[in-house]
């Protein structure tokens, strides 16, 4: 008799590792095909991009580069801005506001894709961006608070 | 089961005496060890958050939110290096014939156990800094991809802790799991070189160990790291203090079933 229910609760625990380890794969599994598809090459730089312009044609991917100041512009809800990476100049428009830290000079990558039809090289290098994401480096500065704020006009 | 446990404490010592397991069990709760790691805990967390909130200051581009900086990195290589390591080399001591002690195998699921949760908390903080720096709560970047992978394997050695099987076989079982986990640890640590990725490369642990931080920043770094490896220490000694009891509990537990024989007789 007790042997009996020892026997089920064994089986019963049995069943739950078994269960446990197959929702552990699934998750696996997912995480697996999600690093295959993004990690592998999870952007290009501008100018790889636009080495690559004609194959990546107008499909999704990101591009990264870092914030030309003088160039970004809001207009209602977009906000327009090039970025570089070496010598090649990338012009963005992007839908929708820009993350908090966004900033002349930083580095960013950018959800999207070019635009089609014909720029001053054949194709368009304008990139339509749908996600802008701050790159952060691995350098740290300490704030001066007394240090005078440059307003820019 | 739990007869198997091999400790400084019981070995070699008739366990089957009622006064042996009372000393056994008088010393764990006077442990003086375990109040010093306690305490020594408690003062390094208070320390790193007077240090992180009132003493080192905002960050130019990141401002504020620097501050995150004395959490996520110490809990990261408290997880990754100091936890896993841990149970990387105690299972390697379980798989080496000279060092064979079933103390090794507890040790090492018992570090896996505290790095799951240095590491579930390592992917909650850097996701709250994922969305005050890069504006996003998550990407699939290599260095997250892959740390989310290594949740889920060490998740996995530790489901196969549970499984049945006799203390040999469960203990090398154990320890083979341990290293197959292993293999991701230096992966997620170089993903940042190999692959392009969102997430920034160390600012502490770069080649060569320049650091990228002002100096109050690195120092109140370093006092966190402390802090994450004084509570490691504090919860393997508790973890350690629990194995103790159970071994107990089943010799009294088996002392009371002979005493209960003899007066059957």
């Amino acid at each position: 008799m007790e042997m009996e229910t020892n026997n089920k609760l064994l089986k019963r625990r049995k069943i739950r590792i078994y269960i446990v380890f197959g929702i552990l794969l699934v998750v696996l599994g997912i995480l697996i095909y999600e690093g295959l598809s993004n990690s592998i090459e999870y952007f290009q730089t501008a100018n790889q991009a636009v080495a690559n312009r004609k194959m990546l044609g107008t499909s999704e991917f990101r591009i990264e580069g870092d914030v030309i100041g003088s160039t970004i512009k809001r207009k209602n809800s977009e906000t327009l801005f090039s970025i570089s990476s070496g010598k090649t100049i990338v012009p963005v428009i992007n839908n929708g506001s820009p993350p908090q830290l966004f900033q002349p000079g930083i580095p960013v990558v950018l959800v999207g894709h070019f635009a089609e039809g014909n720029g001053p090289g054949g194709t368009s290098l304008l990139f339509i961006s749908s996600q802008i994401m701050i790159k952060h480096t691995n350098q740290y500065i300490a704030a001066h608070p007394n240090r005078v704020k440059i307003v820019k006009t | 089961m739990t007869s198997a446990l091999e400790t400084d404490s019981l070995k070699n010592r008739d366990v089957y005496n009622i006064d042996a397991l009372d000393a056994v069990l008088e010393k764990t709760a006077n442990s003086k060890t375990k109040y010093f790691l306690g305490a020594s805990s408690i003062v390094t967390a208070l320390l790193t958050v007077w240090l992180a909130l009132f003493i080192t200051p905002n960050d130019e581009h990141l401002g504020y939110a620097v501050r995150l900086l004395y959490v996520h990195p110490p809990v990261a290589w408290a997880a990754l290096y100091l936890a896993f390591g841990t149970t990387t080399l105690a299972s390697l001591l379980w798989l080496w014939p000279k060092t064979r002690s079933y103390f090794w195998d507890k040790i090492a699921g018992a570090s896996a156990e505290i790095g799951v949760l240095y590491l579930a908390l390592t992917l909650i903080t850097g996701s709250i800094w994922g969305r005050t720096t890069w504006g996003v709560w998550w990407t699939w970047d290599a260095r997250l991809t892959l740390t989310a992978v290594l949740l889920v394997l060490y998740l996995g050695y530790l489901a196969v802790r549970q499984m049945d099987g006799s203390d040999k076989v469960k203990a090398t079982r154990n320890a083979i799991a341990a290293l197959f986990a292993a293999i991701d640890v230096p992966i997620v640590h170089f993903s940042v070189i190999w692959w392009n990725t969102l997430h920034q490369t160390a600012s502490v642990l770069t080649p060569g160990l320049h650091l990228t931080v002002p100096l109050s920043m690195g120092l109140t770094m370093g006092v966190g790291f402390l802090c994450t490896t004084l509570v490691w220490a504090w919860m393997m000694r508790v973890r350690y203090e629990i194995e103790l009891l159970k071994t107990v509990a089943a010799q009294i537990g088996t002392l009371k079933a002979i005493e209960l024989r003899k007066s059957e007789v």
